[in-house]
């Protein structure tokens, strides 16, 4: 799934800069409008065509005019308003930094590092404040930025430590790190340290029934990585319960790879089937399954799916594409529920 | 020193089967048996004039009878594999357009292209056709991540079409930072593929290389590189590596031009078992020409 497709409608706050009123030009840009629309439950800001003004601005003086519009408006709000009013400015922060994101992180994680600290001057930990901590980690999740992965995760756990998501949250991080993987690296040649601290993670994050599933499935892939093809489908098989078809999908994958691995062909392209059931037509599981259909002589069966598999046109979004993105896949569900609690 | 670099392996009137028993009563009883193709070079320039009894070839070390036939007028199938990732945004995919347009000019009326790109996803772009029914422009955009072994698995699982040499030409920059399948597949599958696979590696200068701060890219770096050599090779293809600068259409005339020059050598396997793996060997009596030939197939 590209991650246009992932970013929000209110990625289009880039255009706060731009609402100072017409006629006004000799006014400094503003967030206070936006904050004020997002008080009403008015969320249709988003919505603004044109994305001026803060993209050619540097992170930090975005940051600096956030910091600063934030802070007065927060203050002029009265004293029981004012938790809300500074998880609205952050939610402002936080889709900033997803928006600016992809073409300058930097510059975005500087923005979600000062959301991060505003919101959590709050005095009690909210329903709110965990939505955006949890979108605010799916939005790290997208970038390469293992480590400010990690940072947010443990913000999030600090202020929410029984909360399974943020636990998962913790182990993606660290697994993070493990990315870009050279193919042919041997278990030997890796990074021993991290990679029990990845294990021990995903092994917390299981214990939580809410992220089992996914906890596994990842600890299965992650053992599957280091060649462990074996240990790798008794991992998968703890997964077994998942329910949500992104899940199901990368389950049937992995355990077709691991099953590969292992000579048995039967056995992987029956997985790969059991992938595209959850995901019809996602390519990555098409081509596996094409390709071990080759491998066992079954070359009718193998064209046609290797036909459907390169087809022109829209095709639903191949869960592989996004596995490393983690929460951002949720992003429209996060923002949703965010917005939901902010009214 | 005879290198093996191959051609192709017609396996005459096959593979249409659904399971293996079905392909080996196909490929014992066709009329033709087992087709190899075949490049013989001296000093870089490719010998022609050659007949069957100047071959001699093996089947899991059986000398074998064959047949010869010249490439030269034998209408070819070509699947063109492209690279359509971020990273040939701009300048660079309008250049491949055009080169795809040169490169058709390059067939012969006779002659077929299916052309799939690839960037996250392989598409095929334009299904295998005669060069007269090409559409042009292609409808190729760039965009996204590099799932370059994704795109060459999906040429090698096509099917060839009976009695048509089938050549796959791959070009791209090599990289791979997304496909879950890799080079083992690559070399699986091309050990059961009936084409030839050629993969032009356009080499990127150094200073085009920066970090990426954004986005899911789970592999990195050039590392499959040996087992699409491996896997190009086992089909009687090769592996080229050429600076981006360089003319695309020329690389692709020389492959299509230097397999033209070969030869089909047919022959029906005898006295040897008929499943599983055979070894072929190719050579010219008396010779040490270059030979590039399918290094084997796999019987039923």
């Amino acid at each position: 799934m590209p991650l246009s497709a992932l970013r929000p409608p209110l990625g289009l706050l880039l255009c706060l800069l731009a609402l100072v009123p017409a006629g006004h030009a000799q006014d400094a840009p503003s967030f206070r409008p936006v904050f004020e629309a997002f008080l009403r439950g008015d969320f249709a800001m988003r919505e603004l065509p044109g994305v001026t003004g803060a993209r050619g601005s540097s992170g930090a003086d975005v940051r600096k005019l956030l910091a600063r519009d934030g802070a007065i408006w927060v203050s002029a709000g009265p004293p029981d308003e004012r938790d809300r009013r500074r998880l609205i400015v952050a939610a402002v922060a936080l889709h900033l930094a997803n928006t600016i994101g992809s073409s300058d992180w930097r510059r975005a994680n500087g923005v979600l590092e000062w959301g991060c600290s505003f919101v959590r001057r709050n005095a009690r930990p909210s329903e709110p404040e965990r939505l955006w901590h949890w979108a605010a980690v799916a939005v790290t999740q997208a970038s390469a930025d293992a480590w400010q992965a990690e940072t947010h995760a443990d913000h999030a756990s600090k202020r929410f430590p029984d909360e399974p998501r943020f636990a998962l949250a913790r182990a993606v991080a660290l697994e993070m790190r493990t990315w870009p993987d050279d193919r042919h690296r041997s278990p030997r040649d890796r990074d021993a340290a991290l990679t029990d601290r990845v294990i021990a993670g995903f092994r917390t994050a299981a214990k939580y029934p809410e992220v089992r599933a996914e906890a596994n499935i990842r600890l299965g892939f992650f053992t599957l990585r280091h060649g462990f093809a074996g240990n790798a489908l008794r991992q998968l098989r703890e997964a077994a319960e998942a329910k949500d078809p992104y899940l199901r999908y990368l389950l049937g994958l992995f355990e077709g790879r691991a099953y590969e691995r292992e000579n048995d062909l039967d056995a992987a392209i029956a997985a790969y089937r059991r992938a595209l059931d959850a995901v019809p037509h996602a390519q990555t599981a098409e081509l596996a399954l094409a390709s071990a259909l080759v491998r066992r002589g079954r070359q009718a069966e193998a064209t046609a799916v290797t036909r459907d598999a390169l087809r022109p046109g829209p095709r639903p979004s191949d869960p592989w594409v996004s596995y490393g993105l983690g929460d951002l896949r949720m992003w429209p569900v996060i923002a949703g529920a965010l917005e939901e609690a902010l009214r | 020193m005879t290198r093996v670099m191959g051609i192709l392996v017609v396996l005459a009137v096959m593979w249409p089967a659904t399971d293996f028993s079905r392909v080996h009563q196909t490929f014992r009883s066709s009329a033709h048996g087992v087709g190899v193709t075949v490049s013989v070079r001296n000093r870089n320039a490719p010998v022609g004039g050659l007949s069957a009894a100047d071959f001699e070839l093996t089947d899991n070390t059986v000398p074998q009878t064959v047949t010869a036939i010249a490439l030269e007028t034998t209408p070819l199938d070509v699947t063109l594999v492209l690279d359509a990732s971020g990273s040939m945004a701009g300048g660079a995919i309008e250049a491949m357009r055009k080169d795809v347009r040169t490169i058709t000019g390059l067939l012969r009326p006779d002659d077929r292209l299916r052309v799939v790109s690839f960037a996250a996803r392989a598409i095929e772009v334009q299904p295998m056709q005669l060069r007269g029914e090409t559409v042009s422009p292609l409808p190729i955009e760039a965009a996204g991540a590099t799932a370059f072994f994704h795109g060459l698995i999906a040429a090698l699982l096509q099917p060839s079409a009976p009695g048509r040499p089938h050549v796959i030409v791959v070009i791209s920059d090599g990289a791979d930072n997304l496909s879950l399948l890799d080079g083992t597949d690559v070399r699986e599958l091309a050990r059961r593929s009936d084409a030839i696979l050629h993969v032009v590696r356009r080499q990127q200068r150094s200073g085009n290389v920066r970090l990426i701060l954004w986005g899911w890219f789970p592999f990195t770096g050039l590392a499959g590189l040996s087992d699409v050599r491996e896997a190009a090779e086992a089909t009687g293809g090769r592996l080229l590596s050429e600076d981006v600068s360089r003319p695309l259409p020329e690389a692709f005339k020389r492959t299509i031009d230097e397999f033209r020059a070969g030869y089909v050598l047919w022959f029906t396997p005898a006295g040897v078992a008929g499943p599983g793996w055979h070894d072929l060997t190719v050579k010219v009596k008396g010779r040490n020409y270059d030979i590039h030939a399918r290094r084997g197939y796999f019987g039923g």
